[in-house]
């Protein structure tokens, strides 16, 4: 073991002092106004953006002796998800270190740096026939660190897992400055504990995901997507329970719509991928399964930025977004309760919804402005009934953003009770001193 | 065992905790438990405890960490990496009683269950619903789930549907502290740390999982497995390559080496593969009719391109399980070879397999031991076997040497240690090879954070000083090896 490349003892002086002292430069910060919402009050002023690991590792290590946790983050989308950081003295972006460190085109195996854009990602293998399989909310901004820590969901999951399911190896920063890897660039690997997934959903409050090698996939032959209107929750259901009958295998397959009261509005959308047959035959057949429940099944080709109407709405249900006033809750049930989850949703009987029908996740997206201030309060009681409606049919609610208040009606995570003991102790074992993402699983 | 024993008086305790019957402390009954399924390390442990429940797991454990007792989780002992080789000073905990499949959810597609119940024995309950357990490794027949979950196995239709990892949605652990913990569920995609996902691949050293939720997969609709016999192995490799690179993902691309062909049609196990062949592909495809189709087309077309004299595709579910009985029951078939036999498990990345087969055949000529080749080629997993008389010191030394170079040149090519065997005691010393000391010590304090005292299966996975292992290599090496059966 060697030893840390510094004492950690702690040291007095300003953190910014001392960065620049070692030549590395701070900028304010450009927070938007959703990231500004996300955060609140701790919201860092300054900014860094290392250029490299060395420097990366330089501004932890400093951050470590003088005890100023930091907030590392890549795209900054998902700034509201865990616990609110607790206090944080400097943002840490990863836009800088975004580069492919080594494509291996033949064992279908990339690894790139954390800061590297998902989007820059696909656009680099799409030449070479690949692509990383996973289609997550805020594409165009999420890194492939930041979707690492966020433990970010997929919306072609049903077929091809999340990101945890293609993460072969990480090198990460460690609080105390040391930079360790796990995993390794081969498809299957056995050697050494899997922290692939300890920092997948992390938020980063283990250490920081400075490089990932991911597995890659063929680009299927055909995307094709079957959606139709619809505003019976019946349909919700025999959509669901007729992929799962033996015969379909989609990538992915949706509700995307509205509450208005108890009355539900929107579109089924089914997407398949493989090869053109296998798609042609797929699609006939749920149209044969679904014959009666649905009026009219519009099929669309998914390509490249031609995104069929009710995908980008999924999109934007599944994401964040840039608004301040939003409120973003996930939604999770065993498929089987499903109806009960409906049920509890038209209850509730307000907001846009996106739900995964072949995995049993999904998000509820509000809008809180408006109704004089009064909405998020009077959402915030909705939400606590829902919250007890899901409970009942083994279903759960987090809270991905909203406003503050709601903070104390939804929980953020799963991490509690004897697990968070659990948390804690990785957490005293690996940044004692909570440099990293303070207070994010409080 | 007498109720009135020494031995019952010392662990009067765990008698307490589980019944007099169920806390062996005989020698013939300690023999059986002395090496898993890597037998040249043994070590006779104190005492075998079988609890019957998580509660009495949890007593257990609560009795070890209250007395100071190292303890190791056991599942049928089929591990091939010493995982559950017992602490001279410290007690086994054997999960063979823990064999009840608690809830199977067809629609949800999952399956609440006890630790030691068989993975074979899941998918065979699970049939009559369409569904399987997808990870199959060759000992299927005889490990345990939770031994699965331990050392994440994989099998041979790892490539299209992946590890254990991939298929283990919830546990509840037994916590070094002897604390109860329930891990995941059967809700997907929870925000929160991935606890079950640390928790897969620990080998047995962060705990005890006793039950587990596990993913079911629907039988795929459509199955077609083929047979590619070649002249030359290079040429097979160059097959495997070239159905990945055109899109193919089969459910499973297997090799045999010219060596286990032989001695497989020469075992009851013959399965047709044609003897004059230098190396056997197995391509197995699934899934819907139309893809399976149209794969299949390309694979035979393949087949052609890349010269192999002869394909064949199973006709009938017997042909297939026959076509898939000479793979799976090589390492059995190769235990006719001599005495023993030590299975090496490595992984390169799948574009050096050619050039890795080639160095793993200049090793063995080198140390002049006799080595087979079967192998998950889709995945870039060797495994190079060394037939060998453990009764021979000189033959053990150089069987050793072999192992111990055929893991630097993996290591050397940018691969893993392991793919599917663990590391257990047998490659803990070699983890210096693959990672580096700042690696191993994030490892050990994860380890840590889970199991403080150490006493959770002590000395496996990580190189450090050795608390209770004591190994005698070239010592007489006990009885045959498993190989039935036993292997992955």
């Amino acid at each position: 073991m060697s030893a840390p490349p510094a004492a950690l003892e702690p040291r007095r002086g300003d953190l910014e002092t001392r960065l620049a002292a070692r030549g590395i430069a701070t900028r304010a910060s450009t927070w938007s106004a959703a990231q500004r919402a996300d955060l609140g009050a701790v919201a860092p002023a300054r900014t860094c953006e290392p250029e490299s690991r060395e420097r990366l590792r330089d501004v932890v290590l400093e951050a470590a002796v003088s005890e100023s946790p930091l907030l590392v983050f890549g795209g900054g989308t998902a700034l509201g998800a865990g616990d609110p950081v607790a206090r944080a003295d400097l943002a840490v972006a990863t836009s800088r270190l975004r580069g492919v460190v080594e494509h291996s085109p033949a064992d279908f195996v990339i690894s790139v740096e954390a800061g590297c854009p998902l989007m820059e990602l696909q656009a680099l293998l799409a030449p070479h026939g690949q692509w990383l399989a996973i289609e997550p909310p805020d594409r165009d901004a999420a890194t492939i660190g930041g979707l690492i820590a966020s433990g970010a969901t997929s919306f072609v999951a049903a077929q091809h897992g999340t990101l945890r399911n293609h993460l072969l190896g990480v090198s990460v920063l460690y609080a105390d400055g040391r930079f360790a890897k796990a995993g390794g660039r081969v498809v299957k690997n056995v050697a050494g504990y899997d922290l692939m997934k300890m920092h997948h959903g992390a938020l980063g409050t283990l250490g920081v995901v400075a490089t990932a090698t991911l597995r890659l996939r063929p680009l299927p032959a055909l995307d094709v997507a079957a959606s139709a209107a619809t505003a019976d929750p019946a349909a919700l259901l025999a959509c669901a329970d007729a992929l799962a009958a033996p015969g379909l295998l989609p990538a992915g397959a949706h509700f995307v719509g509205a509450l208005r009261g108890a009355a539900l509005e929107g579109s089924l959308v089914v997407r398949f991928q493989g090869a053109r047959a296998a798609c042609d035959a797929e699609l006939a057949e749920l149209e044969k399964r679904l014959a009666g429940q649905v009026a009219e099944w519009r099929r669309e080709v998914v390509e490249g930025a031609v995104r069929p109407a009710p995908l980008r709405e999924l999109d934007e249900i599944g994401a964040r977004g840039s608004e301040v006033d939003v409120g973003h809750v996930s939604l999770h049930w065993p498929p089987s309760r499903l109806t009960e989850v409906v049920a509890a949703l038209q209850r509730f009987g307000a907001g846009r919804l996106a739900l995964d029908l072949a995995r049993g996740s999904g998000f509820l997206k509000l809008a809180t402005s408006g109704g004089g201030g009064s909405l998020a309060e009077a959402l915030a009681l909705g939400l606590r009934e829902l919250a007890r409606a899901l409970a009942a049919a083994g279903a759960s609610a987090y809270l991905q953003a909203g406003p503050p208040a709601w903070r104390a009606v939804l929980p953020a995570h799963a991490t509690h009770g004897p697990r968070a003991k659990i948390a804690a102790a990785l957490r005293a074992e690996l940044d004692p001193r909570a440099i990293l993402s303070r207070g994010r699983f409080a | 065992m007498s109720p009135a024993s020494p031995a019952t008086t010392t662990f009067r305790e765990l008698v307490k905790i589980v019944g007099t019957e169920h806390v062996l402390t005989d020698a013939a009954d300690l023999l059986v438990y002395e090496s898993d399924g890597l037998t040249h390390y043994r070590q006779r442990p104190r005492a075998i405890v079988l609890p019957g429940s998580t509660a009495e797991v949890a007593a257990v454990v609560k009795w070890c960490t209250a007395t100071g007792t190292p303890y190791v989780p056991r599942g049928a002992g089929t591990g091939l990496s010493g995982g559950a080789l017992p602490c001279g000073t410290g007690i086994v905990v054997e999960t063979a009683r823990l064999r009840a499949i608690l809830e199977v959810n067809a629609r949800d597609r999952y399956a609440r269950v006890q630790c030691g119940v068989i993975n074979a024995e899941l998918s065979v309950a699970v049939k009559p619903l369409g569904l399987h357990y997808a990870p199959d490794p060759s000992s299927q027949t005889a490990c345990t789930l939770g031994g699965n979950v331990a050392e994440n196995s994989g099998g041979p239709h790892t490539m299209k549907y992946g590890t254990t990892t991939d298929h283990v949605l919830g546990l509840t652990i037994v916590t070094a502290e002897g604390e109860v913990v329930e891990l995941g569920g059967t809700r997907l995609d929870e925000p929160g740390l991935d606890l079950v996902g640390t928790f897969v691949a620990s080998e047995g050293t962060f705990g005890i999982a006793t039950e587990l939720i596990v993913r079911l997969t629907p039988t795929p609709a459509t199955v077609r497995t083929f047979l590619f016999a070649f002249r030359a192995l290079d040429d097979a490799c160059r097959m495997v390559r070239r159905v990945v690179s055109d899109g193919i993902l089969p459910a499973a691309l297997e090799m045999l080496d010219k060596k286990t062909i032989e001695v497989v049609e020469d075992s009851v196990l013959a399965a047709g593969y044609p003897r004059d062949a230098d190396a056997v592909l197995l391509v197995e495809l699934d899934g819907l009719a139309a893809q399976v189709d149209e794969d299949a087309a390309l694979v035979r077309t393949l087949g052609g391109e890349f010269g192999a004299f002869e394909t064949r595709e199973a006709t009938s579910p017997e042909e297939r399980t026959k076509l898939w009985k000479g793979r799976k029951g090589a390492f059995g078939a190769l235990g006719r070879l001599s005495p023993d036999l030590y299975v090496q498990d490595v992984v390169v990345p799948r574009s050096k397999l050619p050039e890795m087969l080639k160095r793993v055949r200049e090793i063995a000529t080198k140390h002049r031991v006799l080595l087979s080749n079967v192998f998950h080629a889709g995945d870039g997993n060797l495994h190079p076997n060394i037939s060998y008389d453990g009764r021979d010191a000189d033959e053990v030394k150089r069987v050793v040497a072999a192992g111990e170079e055929i893991l630097a040149a993996c290591i050397e090519r940018g691969g893993s240690l392991s793919g599917e065997h663990g590391i257990g005691i047998e490659k803990r010393d070699a983890m210096a090879l693959q990672f580096t000391p700042d690696d191993l010590d994030v490892f050990s304090r994860v380890r840590r954070a889970f199991n403080p005292l150490g006493l959770c299966n002590p000395d496996k996975v990580l190189p450090g000083p050795k608390v209770c292992i004591e190994f005698r290599p070239g010592v007489a090496i006990a009885g045959v090896t498993h190989p039935e059966g036993a292997a992955r």
